[in-house]
């Protein structure tokens, strides 16, 4: 076990936060999905990136296809990271809270965000209402006002970054699954 | 948990956060692509897809069979090496039989960008979340207007860019904000700037005030010193022109030579609009981006533009891009120059009202002016066929001169009007800054300076030591009872910032109004709240008034040829016009050939004519103890380096032989900062030249030596 401590010179101490992104593909036969970490600053700092084929067949519905694959692609995706973000981001469009009540449990603040109306969709989760146009759904409850993933998500908001790296994540995977995003083919030589 | 036992783990780049990396800048080349795979359990690998560089490892979720995940790590922070066991990981992943082709990094095409790389850009920080402004990602000390933020964008795109705005403008700050900003992207990590030895502190502290995080360090000192300077980790390393010329040598392990610069920066460009060693310096540096700066990158002809955009239009590493006025060049200056003008970008700023003052001579000035005058035309027509421009020249500094004040009782008319304007301003807590072309204490800056004692005035001349000009500028700016800063036009006329002065005051006319205009404009710029009022003073009756009409002449003549880009109208006076002031006809041509072939006595008065309008101290040394060295050259740089010239006069009919660069060689001091000319008319021998062009003994042959006196600006200026 290393010693665990902190170098206080550093800026990231601030926490870093991983932007959880899933899109359909094209086809609708799957689902892409990153986990971009993102500094205080916004800054880049990892990307992974994944695909998974959605269930099909009449005995899948499919909310729960969806929510099937989202879970996989996050649990890989997870497995991937190398480090551990101070705080999980994922948009409440496209992410059941169930999948991190029922599929997965996270061992980080995680929040849903939502820049449209809705409504608490699980018993643990807390609403907080960041602005006029945006509401955070924790998943467990809020963080403690002192803590690390509350400091950061408001460092992020004060720089008017805190969904913006959804964007980027989203042209990310784009850029790397799409073969018109940038000219070059994907080989697929299976 | 689940069974992923494979991934890959994709190299980037190295990556620090951005404190981290501020203070330890990276020195190490960039790390090249690396994939690593590690097995903790052997499982089927299915597939695996090729996106351009990047492995996507295909592999079965054992707990569910039916679905395939790929999973790609981009790690943007520092990777481990390969290690022997990942090899073997990869190869064994090559062994399954049912794998893709997995790219090799060696056999990849340069061209093409990799996906890493591709993603490295799309996934950056939005430029629009980086520049200054509120609530941005970079902390910055202030805003910036909105054209200064399109300067920035354009700075970010362009690795080729004259960035010409008007003067005033915040041309550093926009430099500063998009090096920057390319430093925290990580797509630079070396920054050279070029600037005049006066402003190389003031880049240091606005590089300090609006990027904190890099490190800067100012290149100067003596030859030790610069030697650690040269390498030592820091963003951005500043130096002035003239120590880049006298650190580039023809040594390839020169400093300047062997690092390869992500940008360098050329801080009021206008210095290397003659091709010269300071200009070739600069060409020649090994540089990936090429910022050239300055608001007047034509002064005098399109030659200088075509030197400019030289530096600009970069070539490769090798070789260098040459043009010469013509289509060409103004296609590719349309390329690559930006330039916004004050009054399109900057609506609120006070206006500048230019006030020409004509003021009579007092008596004893006209009667010393008069009599200069007389005999300066009478030693003119003396000369007879052995007149040159220089004779003429000579004597129009010298009244000059006394029109600022009489050299024998230090009266002026000129004085006397600058004191009691400055009474009335600084009862209305104005201040002023006052230029001149010349230092003397006796109708120069030292001069108006001693005059002025009543409203504790500071003076900027080109002798003043780096801190002493800081000083002198921050004193200016802090303290209410400095109500007059009195600056020699050559050492504070560029890249200050003065807004606090709202009156500036020509003692004597510059012959470049491009000049005139950028000392104004040290109080005319961005943040200036209040008009600034400018006053040029012309003595009635004299050779100011005579001039200054030439002067208007030419320039209206130029303004309708050339849309505000301004020319150094001395340039373009010619010998007739220039005689034509005192009366006098020019020498024809066969006169100036005819005075070439003089006596050596003559060749020897020639160079030093040429060195002291250079403002070299010249010293001749005794005719028959001369060894080998008829004229000393002495000056100091603008950094306080001393430096010598020796020249050998031989005016002899045939080209001289080796044994003149000999005995020059022979005479010279050990030391640095020492140049050797062999000053021959008719040429040297092929020995002569092949051993002076390999000892650094630099010839002027009859040639040169007529340009060197033909160059009347540089003359001038």
């Amino acid at each position: 076990m290393p010693v665990p401590f902190r170098d206080l010179s550093r800026e990231d101490d601030a926490g870093v936060a991983g932007y959880l992104r899933f899109v359909d593909e094209p086809d609708g036969k799957g689902i892409r999905g990153a986990l971009f970490v993102v500094s205080s600053r916004g800054e880049p700092l990892d990307f992974s990136f994944t695909r998974v084929d959605l269930r099909g067949g009449f005995l899948w519905r499919q909310g729960e296809a969806k929510r099937q694959a989202v879970a996989a692609l996050a649990k890989s995706l997870f497995e991937a990271a190398r480090r551990a973000p101070t705080v999980l981001i994922a948009l409440a469009d496209e992410v059941s809270p169930r999948v991190f009540t029922e599929d997965i449990e996270v061992g980080v603040p995680l929040c849903r965000v939502s820049t449209g109306e809705i409504e608490i969709q699980a018993a643990s989760e807390e609403k907080e209402r960041l602005s006029d146009a945006v509401d955070l759904f924790w998943v467990n409850g809020q963080p403690p006002p002192d803590s690390p993933a509350r400091s950061l998500v408001d460092a992020l908001n004060g720089r008017n970054i805190l969904i913006e790296p959804f964007e980027r994540a989203s042209i990310g995977i784009r850029e790397a699954f799409d073969r018109n995003a940038s000219g070059h083919m994907v080989d697929k030589a299976v | 948990m689940p069974q992923v036992t494979w991934w890959t783990k994709l190299y980037s780049s190295k990556r620090r956060s951005l404190f981290q990396w501020s203070r330890k800048p990276r020195t190490e080349a960039e790390p090249s692509l690396r994939i690593a795979i590690r097995q903790s359990q052997p499982v089927p690998t299915r597939s695996i897809l090729c996106l351009g560089d990047v492995a996507v490892v295909d592999f079965l979720l054992r707990d569910e069979p039916k679905t395939a995940t790929s999973v790609v790590l981009v790690t943007l922070e520092s990777s481990d090496e390969l290690g022997d066991g990942e090899t073997q990981g990869l190869q064994g992943v090559r062994k399954q039989g049912s794998l893709g082709r997995v790219v090799d990094r060696d056999t990849r095409g340069e061209s093409a960008p990799s996906l890493a790389q591709r993603l490295r850009t799309l996934l950056a920080v939005p430029l629009e979340s980086l520049l200054p402004g509120p609530n941005t990602v970079l902390e910055w000390p202030g805003e910036l207007m909105p054209f200064q933020r399109d300067g920035v964008r354009i700075l970010l795109t362009r690795d080729r860019l004259l960035l010409a705005d008007d003067m005033g403008l915040g041309k550093t700050l926009q430099v500063i904000a998009a090096l920057r900003i390319l430093f925290v992207q990580r797509l630079i990590e070396s920054a050279l700037v070029v600037a005049p030895a006066s402003l190389l502190d003031q880049w240091r502290q606005e590089l300090a005030r609006w990027a904190p995080e890099l490190r800067a360090i100012i290149i100067r000192g003596g030859q030790m010193d610069r030697g650690w300077q040269w390498v030592a980790p820091v963003h951005v390393a500043i130096v002035s022109y003239e120590t880049l010329r006298s650190d580039f040598t023809d040594n390839p392990q020169s400093p300047p030579r062997r690092k390869e610069w992500d940008a360098v920066v050329a801080d009021e460009a206008q210095k290397i609009k003659n091709r010269n060693d300071t200009s070739d310096a600069i060409k020649g540096l090994k540089r990936k981006r090429s910022w050239a700066v300055t608001g007047t990158p034509l002064e005098n002809n399109e030659d200088e533009l075509a030197s400019i955009v030289e530096f600009v239009d970069h070539g490769d590493l090798i070789s260098q891009k040459q043009y010469s006025p013509g289509p060409e060049l103004r296609a590719i200056h349309g390329e690559v120059q930006l330039r916004r003008r004050k009054s399109e970008v900057l609506k609120d700023l006070p206006p500048k009202l230019v006030t020409k003052l004509h003021v009579a001579l007092l008596p004893s000035q006209a009667k010393s002016y008069e009599r200069a005058e007389q005999q300066g035309i009478v030693h003119l027509r003396g000369l007879g066929r052995e007149v040159r421009v220089q004779h003429v020249l000579q004597l129009i500094t010298h009244l000059k001169q006394i029109c600022n004040a009489d050299p024998e009782t230090g009266e002026s008319c000129k004085f006397d009007d600058i004191e009691q304007r400055l009474e009335t301003l600084a009862r209305q807590g104005h201040k002023a800054i006052l230029f001149s072309q010349y230092t003397s204490d006796t109708f120069g800056v030292q001069a108006l300076s001693s005059r002025l004692q009543d409203f504790s005035p500071l003076t900027f001349t080109g002798d003043l030591s780096h801190e002493q000009r800081r000083s002198v500028i921050q004193r200016f700016k802090t303290y209410e009872k400095h109500k007059a800063l009195v600056l020699s036009l050559r050492a504070g006329g560029v890249g200050l910032n003065l807004q606090e002065a709202s009156y500036v005051i020509h003692l004597d006319r510059w012959w470049n109004p491009a000049v005139e205009r950028q000392a104004e404009d040290r109080s005319h710029r961005f943040m200036q709240t209040v008009p600034v009022n400018v006053f040029k003073y012309t003595c009635v009756d004299t050779i100011e008034e005579r001039i200054e009409e030439l002067l208007e002449r030419k320039q209206d003549l130029f303004d309708r040829l050339i849309d505000d880009v301004s020319v150094a109208v001395s340039k373009s006076l010619s010998s007739e016009e220039l005689f034509g002031l005192f009366g006098l006809e020019a020498p024809t041509r066969a006169d100036k050939g005819q005075s070439q072939r003089s006596t050596g006595l003559d060749l020897e008065q020639r160079c030093a004519l040429i060195l002291e309008r250079r403002g070299w101290e010249v010293e001749r040394t005794p005719r028959s103890r001369d060894g080998g060295v008829d004229v000393i050259g002495s000056r100091r740089d603008e950094v306080g380096i001393e430096q010598h010239i020796y020249v050998q006069c031989k005016d002899h009919a045939h080209p001289v032989g080796v044994q003149v660069v000999r005995e020059l060689l022979g005479a010279l001091p050990v030391g640095t900062n020492v140049s050797a000319v062999v000053a021959a008319p008719a040429g040297l021998t092929s020995d002569g030249l092949a051993l002076a062009n390999s000892r650094g003994v630099i010839v002027w042959d009859g040639s040169t030596l007529s340009e060197l006196e033909d160059e009347e600006s540089e003359v001038l200026e």
